[in-house]
């Protein structure tokens, strides 16, 4: 795509010089055609769905029973990350306080292991 | 001598056979009509083992970055989840009106019942080499994509650390990872 465009530009600046009217119309028409092709190619890029961006909902982290939690699972960890900016933009570290309990319900979980 | 001029005969004949019911039209093509077992069981037979020697030697990276799952499953919620299915939800216009019916991705592969050999396509490298390799490449005549082309193997690795936790995930967990917006 690149080639082709270099090759057009080329073209262009070949016609201007040679001041026809009309070639310079049939390249404007296949650069635009060009332009069509690499939007196409561009038509999934992430910023195409800013239009749709969805919140997540956060309050069901917040309702969770901690001490269910594992701190290392990767979807925790994803959803606490996710929810992370709601928390700092509250101004209280709702994180830091759900990885706290997630922590002491850990330690209670180890010290209940160490009774049986 | 005789026994093998009898069987190219046959040979022949049953190859004229096919080319006439090809020809003539009388093979259903609609999504709606399945095919009859023979049928089925070669394209099925013909996608899987192609599938696993294409994928057999792709090196699988780590895929518990909980970064990728976010990607991931942004990507898959925008452009999978019609056919594919998520928490919570059982069919779509898409699974049902699709033939093959698109596998349910949000159930373990023994429980979506998309491959009828029983087979759960093997450990998780492997199922996670053969994920990669069909978003990727995409499956002729299914209605399934090649992503190849418009995404780069980041990408296509992050859909595939999300898909391998999508059977786990509930709505509400799948809500959060998935939501592109922000808090």
């Amino acid at each position: 795509m690149v080639l082709t465009n270099a090759v057009l530009i080329k073209s262009v600046l070949n016609q201007y010089g040679n001041l026809s009217m009309k070639n310079i119309q049939v390249t404007i028409c296949l650069l635009l055609v060009n332009v069509f092709f690499i939007a196409n190619t561009q038509a999934h890029a992430p910023s195409e769905h800013a239009a749709k961006m969805v919140k997540p909902k956060c309050a069901a982290v917040e309702n969770m029973d901690k001490s269910k939690m594992d701190a290392n699972d990767p979807v925790m960890m994803a959803m606490m990350k996710k929810c992370m900016s709601k928390a700092a933009s509250e101004g209280h570290d709702s994180e830091g306080a759900m990885k706290n309990s997630m922590g002491d319900a850990k330690a209670e979980k180890a010290a209940g292991g160490n009774d049986h | 001598m005789k026994t093998v001029k009898h069987l190219i005969l046959i040979a022949v004949g049953l190859f004229a056979v096919g080319l006439i019911y090809m020809y003539s039209g009388a093979y259903p093509m609609g999504a709606d009509v399945p095919h009859n077992k023979l049928t089925y069981w070669l394209l099925e037979t013909a996608r899987e083992q192609s599938i696993e020697a294409a994928s057999k030697n792709i090196d699988v990276p780590s895929l518990d970055d909980p970064e990728l799952l976010l990607s991931g499953g942004a990507d898959y919620n925008d452009m999978c989840v019609a056919c594919h299915l998520k928490p919570g939800s059982a069919q779509s216009d898409m699974s049902i009106g699709l033939y093959p019916a698109p596998p349910n991705l949000s159930k373990s592969a023994d429980e979506h019942g998309h491959d009828d050999s029983g087979d759960a396509h093997g450990d998780s490298a492997q199922s996670a080499r053969r994920q990669f390799w069909i978003i990727k490449h995409g499956i002729k005549a299914s209605g399934m994509p090649a992503w190849g082309p418009t995404h780069d193997d980041k990408r296509i690795w992050a859909m595939v650390a999300f898909l391998q936790k999508l059977p786990e995930l509930n709505s509400e967990q799948y809500q959060i990872i998935t939501a592109r917006g922000e808090p």
